[in-house]
C-alpha cells in the first residue's frame, strides 16, 4: 500500500508515491537521485545521513519519508547558491578538511547547524556538533578549524562582493 | 633542497569542491538501468564440512535471476602470499560470515528473502580460535591442502605446517652469544586485539557487462590492476576483458587492498547479462571484511647495565583468521620489531596463522603497530629498571645513517635521533610524571616505506597542460593532488594545468596498490619521471624551433625558456599545439619503476615476502594522560609528533595524515577491539565498536624534521602508515609512569589498569 508523500528537498516540490516504510534516505538517494547523503551503518551511529529538517539535522537513516511531509528538507547538493560554494564547504576546501569526502556532506551539514544557531562558535562548541559523525581519515582537526573559520569566510565573501573583487583565505595569500 | 615553486606549497585537493558538495561519485553512488541487487548466504558456524546446498526453493521465487554457489564457479584461489581462497566456501566453511552462496534479485528485499530460502547442510567440525592453540600437534586443521597451495614467496623458511600459512626467520649476529654478554635480559609477552579499519564507505562493486562482452567493474579498491587480473584468474575472463573503473574511494586504509565484492558481482553480471551491485551491509563489514591482525608477541632482550641493546629475540604469533588475504603483515611486524634501534644479535621468528575466525588483513600501520607495541613497551620496562630517562635509552641505541637493519639492509635518510630530540624539547621533558596521576609516555616507531612495481604516463596537451595517468590509487589521502604537485613542478606548470587520470585499468599503466607509505613516494616518483620524460622531448622540440642548444632551456611559468636569455622564450602551448599540429605529436612521457628490486640475503632472512623496501620513515610520540586509579579511566590530554618524512609536498595532506593516524592509534590503544566469542563477533557496528570522536581527540602538537630521501620524488617519504604504531605504546607507557599500572595487552581498558594496579604487573 503506497502513500502520497510532498517533499520538499533543496526547495523543490516533490510527490511521491511511497511504501509508509522508506526512510528519508532511500528516497533521497534512490528515488531522487541525492546521492551526496551517504549510507553507512543505517544505525544512527555514524552521522554519515545527516541532512537538516526544519534546519535541525537529522539521521535520514532513521528518519521515514513520510514523516518530512510539509516540511523543508536541505542536502549537501542544496548548500550552494549556483556555482558559489557556501562558506562552510570554501572552508573545507581552505582547511585541508577533506579526505575521503565520504563523511564530509554529514559533516558540513551538522557544521552549517550549528553555525545556523550559534554563528561563532569555539572550537569545543564544533567538536560537541560533530560528536555524532565520525570520520576515519582526518582526527577530526581540519574539520573542527573549518567549522570554526567558515563565519570568516562568509564575512569575506560578502566584502569581496561588495568591493566587486576576489577575496583569498589569509592563509591562502602567503 | 631547492626552491620549488609547487612542492610543499599549499595546494588544495584536486577533487575537494565535488566531496564538499556531494558531487563526488562513489561505488555506492552507481545505480545503473536493469541494475540488479545481490546478497551473500554466509555460514553461522566456524567450522563445518558442507553437507549439502539446495538453491531450489531461492531460485524459484519471483524476481530472483540467479543463485551461484561453489559449484558454478570455477575452483580457483587467490591471496596475498598463499593463495587459500576461493569465491565462495567449497567442502567446507572456515568462519562465521563465509560467503557460501549468492543471489542477484530485482531489488534487495527479494535477494534477503532468496538468501534465507537457500537450505545448506552442514556437518560442525572442532574449531580453534586462539592462535597458540592452532599450533598445537593436535589442533583442528583449518587447510588440508595447504602444502599443494600455490605460494608468492620464497618457501626456504619452515613455512606452511599445520595451521601456519607463513613463516619468516630473522637472523643476524648470535642472539645466544648476545643474551650471554648481556647484563640483563627482559623476558615480556604481549597480547594484541583485533582493530577493524573502519573505513566509512562499505565495500561495494557495480559489475557490468558492456556491448562488446567485456566485464566493466566498478568498485572501491587500492589494488585496481591486481583487481584485475583476480577477477581474470577466478572467473576465467581473460585480463583484456575486464576493465575495473575505481570510483572516488570512501577510505582504505588497507582494508580496501582486498578483493572482496568483486567476483561476486562479477560473476553474477555475467551469469545474468545485467549490472549486479553488491555492497556490503554493515554488520558484513564486521564479520566478513579483514581487521588488524590479532596475536601473541614474545620479547626478550638482553642489555649491558648502561641501557646498551646486545641481543633480541622476538617471536610473532599472529591470528590471520580462516584465511591469509595478507600474512605480509607478520612480515612487516618482524621488520619493526627491533624498534629503531642498533641491535648487533637478533633473531625474529614471525608466524601467520590460521583460526577460525574473521579474516585478518593490512591496516594502517601493517604489521608494525602489534610488535611496536611490545616493543616500545618493553623500552620503558628497560629503562625503569635500570633507572635509566626512556628518551636516553632511546637516543643511546637509536639507528644512524650508514647502519643496517636486522635485515641485512643497509638504511639511507635515517632521522631517527633527530625526531627523539624534536620531541623532547617540544614536549618541556624533565621525566615522565608531570603530577598526581599524570604523566607523559614516548615510544619511536619504524616502518618499511616504498617499493614495488607501479607506472606512469605523462601526456601533453595542445594547449600546454598535462595529463597524468597512473594505476596508484588515491583512497582519500589525497595522491591525485601531490601527483598534480608533481607534475606541475617538473614541468613548469600549475597545480590546475594538470589532469591526473586514476586507476582506471584501460587508461592507466599498472600499479600493484596503494599500500605501506609507497603512494608518494613510489607512485609519486613514476609520474616525476615520467614528467621529466615529457620535459626532455618537450625541450628537445622547442630547441629546433629557437635554435638553442636543449641543455640551455627549462620550463617554467608555462614557458619554455632560454636560461641564459630569458627574453628568449615559447610558450608551451605553441610548442605543443603548433608542434602536434604540424609533426601529429604527441608528446608523451612515460616511466616504469620497481623500487623493491634487491633480494634480502638468505643467509639472514629465510621466508622474505618481499624483498628489500625503498626506504624506512621514523617517528616519535610522546602521549600525555591523566589516569583515574579509582576508575582505571585513561584521559589522553596531549599526543605530540615528531616525524622523518622527507621534503614535505602538500602540507594540508600531511596534517591530516599525521593527525588522522593519531586517531586510529588512540581507538586501537584505549578502546578499538572486535571481541570475538567462539567465532562469533560480538560488537560487529560502529555502536559497539566505535571510532574515536572529535570529542576524544586529545590536542595535538606536531612537527617535521628536515629529510631528503633520495629514492623519493624530491626527496619525499610516506607518514600514513608510521603515524599510527607508536600511539599505543606511548599513551600505555605514559599509564605505568601515571599510575605505576603496566598493561601488557591492548587495547588499555579501565579493566586492565584495575586488575595492574590491583596485582601489580600483569
Amino acid at each position: 500500500m503506497k502513500q502520497v508523500v510532498q517533499l520538499n528537498v533543496n526547495d523543490a516540490e516533490h510527490e511521491l508515491a511511497l511504501d509508509p516504510s522508506r526512510t528519508l534516505l532511500e528516497v533521497l538517494r534512490e528515488s531522487l537521485g541525492l546521492t551526496g547523503t551517504k549510507e553507512v551503518c543505517l544505525l544512527g551511529s555514524c552521522g554519515a545521513c545527516t541532512v537538516l529538517v526544519d534546519d535541525r539535522p537529522v539521521l535520514a537513516c532513521l528518519t521515514l519519508a513520510s514523516a518530512c511531509q510539509g516540511k523543508r528538507v536541505l542536502t549537501i547538493e542544496g548548500l550552494r547558491q549556483g556555482e558559489a560554494l557556501h562558506p562552510l564547504q570554501q572552508a573545507f576546501i581552505d582547511k585541508g578538511a577533506v579526505q575521503c569526502g565520504f563523511c564530509t556532506p554529514g559533516m558540513i551539514m551538522a557544521g552549517k547547524a550549528l553555525l545556523d544557531r550559534n554563528p561563532h562558535p569555539t572550537p569545543d562548541e564544533a567538536r560537541a556538533a560533530i560528536a555524532g559523525n565520525l570520520c576515519r581519515c582526518t582526527g577530526y582537526e581540519q574539520i573542527v578549524e573549518a567549522i570554526v573559520a567558515a563565519p570568516a569566510v562568509d564575512e569575506a565573501a560578502r566584502v569581496g562582493a561588495r568591493e566587486g573583487g576576489h577575496y583569498l583565505m589569509p592563509d591562502m595569500a602567503e | 633542497m631547492g626552491a620549488y615553486t609547487v612542492i610543499g606549497k599549499k595546494t588544495p585537493k584536486s577533487d575537494a569542491v565535488a566531496k564538499v558538495t556531494g558531487e563526488a561519485r562513489y561505488a555506492t553512488d552507481v545505480y545503473l538501468r536493469g541494475m540488479l541487487w545481490a546478497r551473500v548466504l554466509r555460514s553461522p558456524l566456524p567450522h563445518a564440512r558442507i553437507v549439502r546446498i539446495d538453491t531450489s526453493k531461492a531460485r524459484a521465487l519471483k524476481g530472483v535471476h540467479a543463485v551461484l554457489t561453489a559449484a558454478d564457479v570455477p575452483d580457483a584461489r587467490y591471496g596475498a602470499l598463499v593463495l587459500d581462497m576461493g569465491m565462495f566456501a567449497r567442502g567446507k566453511v572456515r568462519y562465521i560470515g563465509e560467503a557460501v552462496a549468492a543471489v542477484a534479485a530485482v531489488d534487495e528485499p527479494t535477494a534477503a528473502r532468496a538468501v534465507d530460502l537457500i537450505e545448506v547442510e552442514y556437518d560442525p567440525l572442532p574449531a580453534v580460535f586462539d592462535p597458540l592453540e592452532a599450533l598445537a600437534p593436535n589442533a583442528p586443521i583449518l587447510h588440508e591442502a595447504l602444502a599443494g597451495y600455490t605460494t608468492l614467496f620464497d618457501r626456504t623458511a619452515r613455512a606452511m605446517q599445520g595451521n601456519v600459512n607463513y613463516q619468516a626467520e630473522i637472523a643476524c649476529g648470535d642472539v645466544e652469544a648476545g643474551f650471554a654478554a648481556s647484563d640483563f635480559v627482559f623476558e615480556d609477552t604481549y597480547q594484541v586485539q583485533k582493530q577493524h579499519p573502519s573505513y566509512m564507505e562499505p565495500n561495494s562493486t557495480v559489475a557490468d557487462v558492456d556491448a562488446e562482452g567485456r566485464l566493466v567493474i566498478y568498485n572501491t579498491t587500492q589494488r585496481p590492476h591486481i583487481n584485475q587480473a583476480i577477477l581474470s584468474s577466478l572467473l576465467g575472463v581473460p585480463i583484456a576483458k575486464i576493465r575495473v573503473v575505481p570510483c572516488h574511494v570512501g577510505g582504505g586504509f588497507g582494508g580496501k587492498n582486498r578483493t572482496l565484492t568483486e567476483p561476486t558481482a562479477a560473476a553474477l553480471a555475467l551469469k545474468t547479462r545485467r549490472p549486479v551491485r553488491l555492497t556490503f551491509s554493515h554488520e558484513e563489514e564486521f564479520t566478513s571484511a579483514t581487521t588488524r591482525h590479532g596475536g601473541v608477541i614474545k620479547l626478550k632482550t638482553g642489555v649491558k647495565k648502561d641501557g646498551t641493546l646486545v641481543a633480541s629475540q622476538a617471536t610473532l604469533y599472529y591470528d590471520c583468521g580462516a584465511y591469509a588475504p595478507t600474512p605480509n603483515a607478520v612480515w612487516l611486524g618482524a621488520i619493526s620489531s627491533t624498534g629503531p634501534y642498533r641491535i648487533p644479535n637478533v633473531r625474529v621468528e614471525a608466524f601467520s596463522i590460521y583460526t577460525n575466525k574473521m579474516m585478518s588483513g593490512a591496516f594502517r600501520g601493517y604489521g608494525a603497530p602489534q610488535s611496536t607495541f611490545a616493543r616500545e613497551s618493553q623500552m620503558d620496562r628497560i629503562a625503569r629498571e635500570l633507572g635509566l630517562d626512556p628518551f636516553e635509552l632511546r637516543l643511546k641505541n637509536c639507528l644512524v645513517e650508514g647502519d643496517s637493519l636486522h635485515t641485512g639492509q643497509p638504511l639511507h635518510s635515517v632521522q631517527v635521533r633527530e625526531t627523539l630530540l624534536k620531541a623532547r624539547a617540544m614536549v618541556g621533558w624533565k621525566g615522565p610524571r608531570l603530577g598526581p596521576n599524570r604523566a607523559l609516555g614516548v615510544a619511536c616507531g619504524i616502518f618499511a616505506c616504498g617499493g614495488f612495481a607501479t607506472s606512469s604516463i605523462v601526456k601533453m596537451n595542445m594547449d600546454g597542460t598535462a595529463t597524468v595517468a597512473t594505476g596508484a590509487m588515491d583512497m582519500g589521502q589525497g595522491l591525485r593532488t601531490v601527483m598534480r604537485q608533481i607534475a606541475a613542478e617538473v614541468l613548469g606548470l600549475a597545480p590546475d594545468d594538470v589532469t591526473v587520470v586514476i586507476g582506471d585499468t584501460d587508461l592507466t599503466p599498472f600499479d600493484v596498490g596503494i599500500f605501506g607509505d609507497r603512494g608518494t613516494h613510489t607512485g609519486g616518483q613514476a609520474v616525476k619521471l615520467a614528467a621529466e620524460d615529457a620535459r626532455d622531448q618537450i625541450l628537445a622540440a622547442a630547441a629546433a624551433g629557437m635554435g638553442v642548444p636543449a641543455g640551455r632551456l627549462e620550463l617554467r611559468e608555462r614557458k619554455v625558456v632560454d636560461r641564459t636569455a630569458p627574453e628568449r622564450f615559447l610558450h608551451l602551448r605553441d610548442v605543443l599545439g603548433g608542434g602536434q599540429y604540424k609533426k601529429g605529436g604527441p608528446i608523451i612521457g612515460k616511466a616504469s619503476i620497481n623500487l623493491t628490486e634487491t633480494a634480502f640475503d638468505p643467509g639472514i632472512v629465510r621466508g622474505a615476502a618481499t624483498k628489500m623496501f625503498s626506504t624506512y620513515t621514523f617517528a616519535t610520540h610522546v602521549a600525555e594522560v591523566e589516569v583515574d586509579p579509582r576508575t582505571g579511566v585513561t584521559k589522553v590530554d596531549k599526543i605530540t609528533a615528531v616525524h622523518d618524512c622527507g621534503t614535505v609536498i602538500n602540507p594540508d595532506g600531511l596534517r591530516g595524515q599525521i593527525i588522522g593516524g593519531m586517531a586510529t592509534g588512540l581507538g586501537y590503544a584505549l578502546y578499538e577491539d572486535v571481541i570475538i566469542e567462539q567465532g562469533q563477533v560480538q560488537n560487529p557496528s560502529f555502536l559497539e565498536c566505535r571510532p574515536p570522536t572529535a570529542v576524544d581527540m586529545p590536542a595535538i602538537e606536531f612537527a617535521t624534521v628536515e629529510g631528503y630521501d633520495a629514492k623519493g620524488p624530491f626527496g619525499a617519504k610516506g607518514v600514513g602508515n608510521v603515524s599510527v604504531i607508536n600511539i599505543a605504546p606511548a599513551i600505555a607507557n605514559a599509564v605505568e609512569h601515571a599510575v605505576g599500572a603496566r598493561v601488557t595487552s591492548l587495547p588499555v581498558t579501565p579493566l586492565k589498569v584495575l586488575q595492574a594496579l590491583g596485582a601489580g604487573e600483569v
